[in-house]
Parts: structure tokens; sequence; C-alpha cells
């Protein structure tokens, strides 16, 4: 039996970047916070033995044990979908802090045209410009009104970077075509290595606008608006995939969850498995959650007067469909919420430069990187295109590490005597650039619950089903050729490029764990999950912040987003245990 | 006296120039498990294979893997390889932990193109027919990944098996008593998916799964077993971990590439954790919300002989007071380019950061 516990004013599924602000924002506010967290605790010193690429980036030691848990993966509805068994293409963690401890710090805005694609696409290409099952829709909110959230994100994490816009104003350095901030960065960008210096001065050169990408990796020491202290990166190359034993890479654990437990009114509970919310269809409420603790496998219902679900993408929209919260989305007719526009990032356009010159590429961080935005959103002329927005182009020096890292011509052999000597050769001359395109939603690419595979409990898995379209492989096409001309301009004595997509989506190299979607945000219910504040149209005290509210991936990395959507969903909820109603009419 | 002026490096390299006690990071180390400078990786052996030193294969499946992966990443004129980095004790150490068992896939069924009827089909009474698993019968796609009924070890078991049936077969002769070009022949047609007495797992992929952890065996860090004497990392010139508080923080800027002066396994780091001592409280940033002291990063602080007395936090205790890591340099504005370094001259030079105390 499910043991009732005392309810409490707010509970988080997962202790994340998401479930940290929601904790830190609602428990100084006064309201009693539970975070439960099917994971265990990590802190910096565990990290000081960290350097180990076996351990974190191919034995995966801070992601989810899929044992317990996975998903079931299929390219097309006519095809069985099969469980991911092992790793390949993306990585969801687990435990405390989330996937904000194991990062590369990559923290970006999304364009103020991707808040408002569909308009801003019909107005500029005209509705034929989108194709029919190409499910594109604005946001509900615009950048102008998120822009708030966003700089609230940044100075409480640090994020190390050059404005491009100050109030409308652009400025010499930085992206010339971010949306408008109020202030500049909190702190000054990472270093500009020689690596980078070469993709600064070649894309300068071709009449770009390079810029140092914004890094959660920290430029110099800070003290952050929760007056939290953090270290300053030393660039030593291990940060994705890895904890930082310096404090240097922002994240839940070293930021907001320390300022949310100071309060007295924050409590963390670990190895609490979340399996269900507790739904009362006829209240549109939920009435709190259900949770195993994973280390007794007693069950515990623990009520609540407003619910955050923040877990990771594929569990928020799992729960709600194991819950049966909105309805789910159906692929045939387009109807349905829930599981619908899931997207991904498309890493497929790159080049590769083989240099006579040696670098440092052991040495690196997670979002050390130079970038240029010109191909990015809607930054050029679609007219005479056959795809739609773009994505931003960027030379990240992460730091080379030796397993993973045998760089080989393309015409050399993978084992053996020939690859041994080519890869130790190119072993510190070897330069790669890729475009992070992104992934617009279409009819058939959405998640729901599998038929056949459960997890450790016995619940039907998440299922998703999902391909590359036209749109991703012209968008390689298009942006591939751009990239060769930048390397070679790098002065690369080989140039290998990557100009087109081939094939399917496949699930087993590594590609990028930006899944986004499923649990969409917008104005009309009959088109989205949440509205402007996360909050779920047919649960009015339940919030859902994360990239699962992405109504279609850009081209960025998705964390910087995710902060500020979490920001205003706390916003959200404490107006909302105020009012006790729906924040947003629908329209 | 370092440099005042000077952002101070607390990697190796300058550590090392401190008279007395290394300092990186700020904690004091005996440099004596890092120096390594007069090793000659030409002098490495390959490794002996002893049957009581295998934890997971038999050791004519330990002969068998030695010599394959002998192949796929060979000693030659560009020195040692997977038979003196030990790639197959690395590779039956990991066999015999959760990653050869698989502890943490998804081992759950049905397996696509598995169908659990079918080892019976040719029994006198057939399975019940009615056992319905709609897809046993239907390959899955690559893009779906992994399939196999079987874990990596399992993979092993069976596919050296299949790999000696095949030698048996194409040459009649072990594997191990093929000469190099056999070898190789073998080990092409086992990427190339056309070696015939598979079953139930691919050639490729387990061709895939052997390049990987030979790899592995060959650079991963030597606690792991493979990567002896860290040859894999002085063939690459890679230094290894850059200490448990490394920083290349001042070097990365630099032009060129630099060979490391020493290469460094975790073990070195271990150490060097270990000297915090017992009670030894490391918390560079740790979410210390600012109730003074020091902060951050950079501060390990205590170089060696002063100031914490032996505690060598390396964040200090935060309790208020004190200078702290960042006062050293953020008032200089750009040119020292916001490094860690407060340095408190008196203390040796070479720790990273200003004290807490």
């Amino acid at each position: 039996m499910a043991q009732q516990l005392d309810p409490v004013d707010v509970v988080t599924v997962g202790v994340g970047w998401t479930g940290g602000i929601v904790g830190k924002e609602l428990s100084e506010a006064g309201y009693q916070v539970v975070g439960l967290e099917r994971g265990g605790e990590v802190s910096t010193e565990d990290f000081l033995t960290v350097h180990d690429e076996l351990g974190y980036a191919l034995r995966y030691k801070l992601m989810q044990d899929l044992s317990k848990e996975t998903i079931t993966f299929r390219n097309n509805v006519d095809q069985t979908a099969l469980p991911m068994r092992r790793y390949g293409a993306f990585l969801p963690g687990t435990g405390v802090g989330g996937a904000g401890v194991h990062w590369n710090g990559q923290t970006w805005r999304f364009l103020p045209y991707d808040f408002q694609i569909r308009s801003l696409t019909r107005e500029r290409y005209g509705a034929e410009a989108i194709p029919e099952n190409m499910q594109l829709q604005d946001w509900g909110i615009t950048y102008e009104e998120l822009e708030p959230y966003y700089d609230t994100f940044e100075y409480m994490a640090g994020i190390s970077g050059e404005a491009g816009n100050l109030e409308g104003e652009t400025q010499d350095a930085g992206n010339p075509y971010e949306g408008a901030r109020a202030r500049d960065y909190p702190l000054p960008p990472m270093q500009t290595t020689p690596p980078l210096q070469r993709f600064m001065d070649a894309t300068s050169n071709l009449g770009y606008n390079p810029f140092m990408a914004p890094s959660a990796n920290l430029s110099e020491e800070y003290t952050n608006s929760d007056g939290v202290e953090l270290g300053a990166c030393q660039y030593c190359g291990f940060c994705e995939r890895f904890g930082c034993e310096w404090g240097a890479k922002s994240s839940p654990i070293l930021t907001v969850l320390p300022v949310a437990q100071q309060t007295g009114n924050y409590e963390l509970r670990t190895h609490s498995n979340v399996v269900e919310l507790m739904y009362d269809e006829n209240a549109s409420r939920v009435t709190g959650v259900r949770y195993v603790d994973e280390q007794t496998g007693q069950v515990y219902e623990q009520p609540a007067r407003s619910v955050a679900l923040t877990a990771y993408v594929l569990n928020n929209v799992r729960l709600l469909l194991l819950s049966g919260i909105g309805e789910p989305y159906d692929p045939e007719t387009g109807e349905g919420v829930v599981g619908k526009n899931y997207c991904y990032q498309n890493f497929q356009a790159s080049a590769t430069g083989y240099f006579d010159e040696q670098f440092k590429l052991y040495m690196g961080a997670g979002a050390l990187g130079a970038s240029i935005d010109d191909y990015n959103g809607d930054n050029f002329d679609h007219s005479n295109l056959d795809f739609l927005h773009g994505g931003n182009v960027a030379l990240n020096q992460t730091g080379d590490r030796p397993i993973v890292n045998n760089p080989v011509q393309e015409d050399a052999p993978s084992w053996g005597s020939e690859f041994k000597a080519r890869s130790l050769e190119n072993n510190h001359s070897t330069l790669s650039i890729a475009a992070q395109g992104a992934v617009l939603p279409f009819q058939r690419n959405y998640l729901d619950l599998d038929p056949t595979y459960t997890d450790q409990y016995g619940n039907p898995l998440l299922r998703m089903t999902f391909d590359w379209r036209e749109q991703d492989r012209n968008l390689v096409e298009h942006i591939g050729p751009q990239l060769e001309e930048i390397m070679r301009e790098m002065g690369a004595s080989t140039v290998e490029a990557s100009t087109s997509l081939e094939g399917s989506f496949d699930i087993v190299p590594y590609q990028s764990t930006h899944n986004t979607g499923g649990a969409i945000m917008g104005s009309d219910p009959s088109q989205s999950v949440v509205n402007s504040y996360l909050q779920c149209w047919d649960a009015e005290n339940l919030f859902i912040p994360g990239a699962s509210a992405f109504p279609h991936n850009s081209g960025y990395n998705p964390t910087g987003t995710v902060g500020a959507l979490a920001y205003r969903a706390a916003e959200g909820m404490q107006r909302y245990l105020g009012d006790q109603q729906m924040l947003v009419s629908p329209v | 006296m370092p440099d005042q002026d000077k952002p101070i490096d607390f990697t190796r390299r300058d550590a090392m120039k401190v008279g007395g006690g290394v300092v990186a990071g700020g904690l004091a180390i005996d440099p004596e498990g890092w120096f390594t400078d007069d090793f000659d990786v030409d002098q490495m052996q390959e490794v002996e294979l002893e049957p009581e030193g295998l934890q997971y294969f038999t050791i004519e499946q330990a002969e068998l893997v030695h010599a394959m992966t002998a192949r796929i990443y060979p000693s030659d004129e560009n020195g040692p390889g997977a038979p003196e980095a030990g790639v197959v004790y690395f590779i039956d150490r990991q066999l015999n932990d959760a990653w050869g068992r698989g502890d943490r896939w998804y081992m759950q069924g049905p397996f696509a193109g598995v169908d659990p009827t079918a080892p019976f089909a040719g029994d006198a009474e057939p399975a019940e027919p009615d056992v319905e698993i709609s897809f046993a019968n239907q390959e899955p796609s690559a893009t779906q990944g992994w399939q196999y009924p079987m874990s990596p070890a399992e993979a092993y078991d069976y596919s050296l098996d299949y790999v000696e049936e095949y030698c048996q077969n194409e040459f009649g002769s072990s594997f191990v008593d093929l000469d190099p070009g056999q070898q190789d022949a073998v080990l092409e047609a086992l990427e190339s998916g056309e070696v015939d007495t598979f079953r139930g797992i691919t050639p490729d992929a387990f061709f895939l799964l052997l390049r990987q952890n030979t790899l592995e065996g060959m650079f991963a860090d030597p606690m792991y077993g493979g990567n002896r004497e860290m040859v894999g990392w002085r063939l690459k010139n890679f230094p290894g971990t850059p200490g448990a508080l490394g920083s290349y923080r001042q070097i990365i800027d630099e032009e060129g590439y630099s060979a490391p002066d020493e290469f460094r396994s975790i073990a070195d780091d271990v150490d060097q954790v270990a000297d915090l001592g017992p009670s030894g409280s490391v918390d560079p940033a740790g979410g210390n919300v600012s109730d003074g002291g020091n902060a951050s990063g950079g501060n390990a602080s205590g170089s060696g002989d002063n100031a914490t007395g032996g505690d060598a936090t390396a964040s200090g205790s935060g309790d208020g007071g004190g200078g702290n890591a960042s006062d050293g340099n953020t008032s200089d504005g750009g040119g020292s380019d916001g490094n860690v370094a407060g340095d408190d001259g008196s203390s040796g030079g070479a720790n990273s950061a200003g004290h807490s105390h």
C-alpha cells in the first residue's frame, strides 16, 4: 500500500535545472517545497578524480541506468519500435542536478524569430512556405516577453559572453543577430584560443560575423545574483559528461539548490522515482504524485497544492501519458497534444580540417567556442531555399580526449598500422566545425507509449518515432558547403566535409542530447499542452517547464531557453498559488 | 618570489619549479609519483598471459583476444601497441565488470528477429503455436542499435568461438597461429561482415566492439588494467589527467603544441587527494552561499608549508574573513585576464590562490 504523506505546497518531479530553479524560487517565496529526484546526490568533491574518460564519457557514470528504464525507437509508424538497449544518440542523465551537472555549458538565447516562427515565416515568405505536414507553431510568448527571464538565468548561472545587441543597439563584438538584451552578460567571454582565433579570422574574411559563444563555464570567478560564489574555468578538457571539480561549470548543485536549502523551506528527497501524477480530471487538477523510494521499494503518495513536472523532456511526456493528463497525440489525424512536435538537433553539416600545424587540443572547455549565426534562424534569405531555419555554426574546443579522438582521413583504414600512424599524426592537428541545425516539427515525428516494452515497474516505456525529413536534408546540403569553405579559409591542408544527410536517423552514434517537444507551449489548448506560464491546460496546478515545451527546436543548445522557461514557470506557480486559477485565457 | 603581477600558473610545470614542496592546485604533493621523464617506451615488453591472472577469459580466449588486438593496434615502427599496453587484460576485466554483464543495458525481451519458439521447432512437440511475438520474424533496422540478445561478455564468448571455427574452416588453424597477413584477412572479413560462422550477432558488430575495446584499453586510465605505464598517452603526447585540481588556464592561449613534461594518471590524483587527510573537505566552489571566506574555484588554499597548517581544504573554511580567491585579481581588471590566482606571495608562490584564512 502506498503511504500517504502530509501535503506540501509544491512538489518538483526531478531536480535538475528546472526543478532546482522552481525549488529555489518557491521556497524563497515561503512555500514548502519537496524536490523528488530518482537518482542520488553528487557534489563537487566527487569530481576531484573525475578525469576518467572511460568511466564518465564511455561508461556513462552520470547517466540513467537503462536496465531500469529506457525508451523504444523506430523511424516511422510502419516499423516496430525496439528498445534503446545501450546508449547512443543521446544521453539522459540522472541524479541531483540532472544534465546540469554533466552538460557542456553552451548557453544560448533563442532568436526572436523562433518564438513567432509560424507568423514570421508566413509574413515573409507566404503561407505556402510551410509544408503541409510541418506543424510549425508560435510559442505563445515573444522573445521580448521572455527576455527578463533569460537575463535572470544568465545572472544566476554566471554566463560568460559578449553582447551583440544591447537594448537594440548592435555591438561591435557579440552576435549581431541576437535579440535585444537589457544588459551585457555577467562575465566576459572565454579565452580566444589559437584554433578559435583561426575560425574568427576565417569567418571574418568571408564576410561573416564571428563571436565568442556564450558559456556556463565561467570565464572568471563570479558571485551570482543569489550571492553564490562560483569558480573560474581551468580549461582542463573534461567537461561534457563529466562534473567539474572546480565548481566552475554552473550547475544546480552549485547555485539554486544550496540557496533553496538555505531557506529552510526546501526538502530534497533522493532515490525517489515518481511513477504517476495523481490526476483529478473533473477538477482539472493534480492532487499530488505517487513515487517509489528506490532504496526500500516503499510507495508514497505526496499530495501537493501545485506540481512542477521537471524531469527530462522524455520523462515529462511519459509521465503525462502514464497519468492520463491531456489528449495523447495522434499522428494520423494530427489531433491531440501530448507527444506532439517531438524534435531533435541536426548536426550533420560539418567540416573537418587536417592542418600542418599542431594545437593544444587536449585543453578545452565544454562551452569554449567561436560561432557565427549567419546561417541560423531567418538571419539569411530563404526565398529561394527549400528549407526553413538553419543552425549556429561553431568551432568548439571541448578537449580532445584520447580514446575517442583518433582522427583519420576518409581513405584511411579504421585499424592496423596505417590507422595508428595516421591517427597519431593527426592527433593534435585536426579541427572540426559543425552547424547545429534546427529541427522543425512534422506530423509523424512524435512520442507515445510503447505497446510492448516496460520499465522496472512494468509501466510502458516511452516510444519515439522520428526520422529526418527533406527539410533536414536540404538544410545540410545548403550549409555543409559553406562549412567546407570556412575550413579551407582556416588553412587546413585537407578538408573533408559532410554536405549531405543520407538515410534515416540512426540511434547508434552519439549526436546530441537535445531532445525537445512533446508537451509544447502555445496559446491554443487544442494545439499545445501548456500555456505561456508552462501551466498545463488540462491541470491548472501543474506546470511543465523544460525543453518538452519547445514547439520546435532551434539551432542552438536548449539550456538557456530551458532556464528562462523555468523562471517563467516559477513566477506562474507563485501567481497560481495566490489566485488558484488559469493564468492565461486560451485563444 | 614569484612575480606578483604574473598570473600564477599552477600547472605541474610551474609547480615543479617551486623549491621544496611541490604544489599543484595548492595541494602539497610528493613529486616522486609523477616524474617519469626517464621512461623509455621502447623498453616496454609485451604482457605475459597467465591463466591465474585472468578474471573472465579462459587462457585460450585471452590468447585469441591478445592476438586480435595486436593486429588492431599493433606494435610497430610508431611504438608499442596493444600487446605492451595490456589491452587483453583491460578487456578481461571489463567483461567481468558491470559493463561486460550489460548491467546498465536494457536486456528485457522480446528481441526482434529472435523467435523464442524457434529452438524447439525441430522437436517432436513444437512449441505452442499461439505464442505470439509479433515482430520475432522482423529484422531490426540498423538504426535501432544493438538488438542482440546478449551482453558484451556473452558476445565475446560466442564470437571468439565463431572466429576460431572460421579460422579452422579457412586455414585449418587457430587464429593465433596464423601469420600476420592471414590474421589481418580474418579481421577484414569480420569488419565487412563476411565471416559465415556467426550466429545471433553479426561479425561486424563484434568487430566494432573489439575495436572500441582495443582503443579503450590503449588509452583509458591505467587503473582499468590497460594503457600500462601510460604508454597510450605517451604515444599521443597526451598528458593524462591535468591533476585533481589541475589547470591549463594560463597556457591554453599559447600557439602551437607543447608536449607534456610528464604523464599523470588518476592514481596520482588519488594520492594528491589523499594528502588532504581524512578531514579534508574539498569544496572548490561548492555552492557556498556567500558567507564570506573564499570562493571559488581557483582557491586550493595552502601551499605546502604555511598558512592553512595542513588543513588542505581547497575552499577554505568559508567562515568569513580572509582573502578570497577572487580578490587577488579582480581589482586589476583585464590585465590579468581574470586568472584565479590571487597570490599571497609569502607562501612560495605556486599555490593557486589567495588564502582563506
